[in-house]
């Protein structure tokens, strides 16, 4: 009797991961941005849109020779550029548009609460894609800031992409930027050659923060906590609107609303 | 049940790695109780994972305690585990439940869609997220569980995984695990076997 129902659990999960398998992760809730990403990240990849070798890195002390030499090195790398013109319209997915326009439509107009003061980003190892060289003059110069934290080796961080392509495409010129604080697991992560590569090749055109040593990745998270990716949508008074984990295409729609009212009520 | 699925696509997801290794060494180790271990394990994994998402669990580790006491427990748990002598005694339950609690509190999951839900409500809707929570960790420790359950169901792989050199490679990796968190390399040491096996 146990052998039979041993067997039976056997099956059972050889089947579930089997159909995970051939399924892609199985979950009924697609992740945040999965049919529009080949054409965002085709499109990041273009030669005309080529966003690292458009790359603007500044860097604090050794980390910036570092960076500018891993630059080159990758993309042979010329003077910055305007980074909105480098996502090309014909890169929005309408479908997602769609999505987000009925999203839109049906988030009832509540007032978006304020979930606290957000902090800032200290002792960065750098910044690519960007001359600011703090988080405050990027939140200076913008309406909206939205901050993600992620790692190019997480497949839930490279599921969301898309979804801020999108956002950055639709808003950028509106006053709402985009800093990913890039706080690695594990070392091959760390290594900013391969951060600058990934990010050519992921399609990431807009401000990276270099949290090596994931200080920003704790402190942000207190609580002996720490999730990739985690978004955050920071106020032109500095104080966090939007707060959430994971890469459902949910919290990314929720995301963009909150973004898109957010700015018609500034 | 997309819960669950999700949790067996994270196996192959270096973040869940680090959680299912450990779990897969203690089974190897836990000859006369491996099914009790890895459903403690479970059980322990999910509770701290939970605890910490929803604020009930906020124990920080500091300096030197911070490497030696995990690796202390790492290396208690899976000495415990070896020495079990049946499925109900109290080292089998407390040596899963204790290396998965372990693991829960040290474990940082890339997140994807149902996961980011339940991390998402814990602190609003306990006992929903808390089962959500342990479901998804099945998942996610399903090789662990399935390797358990192998010999009830294939005796022959019964002798097979009784005899020692497979205890060894299981009690290696414990070692390894323990050492490694102690020398603070344990995201390292994961990352690197994650890199070999997409290499191969």
């Amino acid at each position: 009797m146990v052998r039979y129902l041993a067997l039976g659990v056997l099956a059972a999960g050889l089947a579930a991961i089997v159909w995970t398998a051939l399924r892609g992760d199985g979950s009924g809730d697609d992740p945040a941005a999965s049919p529009p990403a080949a054409d965002h990240r085709a499109a990041a990849a273009a030669p005309t849109a080529a966003p690292a070798a458009e790359t603007a890195v500044a860097a604090a002390g050794d980390a910036e020779a570092a960076v500018a030499d891993a630059a080159d090195s990758v993309v042979g790398a010329s003077e910055p550029a305007d980074p909105v013109t480098e996502v090309p319209q014909a890169s929005v997915p309408e479908a997602a548009t769609a999505a987000a326009a009925v999203a839109a439509a049906t988030v009832p107009a509540e007032p978006i609460e304020v979930l606290g003061v957000a902090d800032t980003l200290t002792d960065l190892d750098g910044w690519l894609n960007t001359d600011a060289g703090s988080l405050e003059e990027i939140r200076a110069a913008n309406k909206l800031t939205v901050v993600q934290f992620w790692t190019f080796g997480c497949r839930n961080c490279k599921n969301t992409l898309d979804a801020l392509g999108q956002i950055y495409t639709d808003f950028r010129d509106q006053g709402v930027e985009i800093v990913g604080v890039h706080s690695p697991e594990f070392s091959y992560e760390a290594d900013v050659d391969n951060i600058i590569e990934a990010a050519a090749d992921l399609g990431v055109v807009w401000p990276i923060a270099l949290d090596t040593d994931k200080r920003n990745f704790h402190r942000w998270q207190p609580g002996n906590i720490g999730y990739w990716p985690r978004v955050y949508v920071i106020d032109g008074d500095n104080q966090i609107r939007f707060d959430r984990t994971g890469d459902g295409r949910a919290t990314y729609e929720q995301l963009y609303t909150t973004v898109e009212r957010l700015l018609a009520d500034a | 049940m997309a819960t669950f699925l999700e949790g067996v696509g994270s196996v192959g997801v270096a973040c869940t790695l680090a959680a299912l290794v450990p779990a897969v060494a203690l089974v190897l180790v836990a000859r006369k109780a491996r099914l009790t271990v890895a459903l403690y394990y479970l059980v322990g994994v999910t509770l701290l994972t939970w605890a910490r998402a929803s604020g009930h669990w906020d124990v920080e580790l500091s300096g030197a305690v911070m490497s030696l006491a995990p690796a202390a427990a790492v290396a208690g748990v899976f000495v415990l585990a070896y020495w079990a002598k049946a499925p109900a005694s109290l080292a089998a339950i407390g040596s899963g439940l204790v290396a998965g609690a372990l693991a829960g509190w040290l474990w940082r999951p890339c997140v994807g869609p149902k996961l980011g839900e339940i991390l998402n409500s814990t602190d609003t809707e306990a006992a929903r997220t808390l089962g959500l929570m342990l479901v998804y960790m099945a998942g996610a420790l399903l090789p662990a569980v399935l390797l358990a359950v192998l010999p009830h169901a294939l005796p022959a792989v019964r002798r097979f995984l009784d005899c020692m050199p497979v205890v060894v490679v299981g009690g290696a990796v414990g070692v390894a695990y323990a050492v490694t968190l102690a020398t603070g390399r344990y995201d390292d040491l994961v990352g690197e076997l994650y890199r070999m096996a997409a290499d191969t």
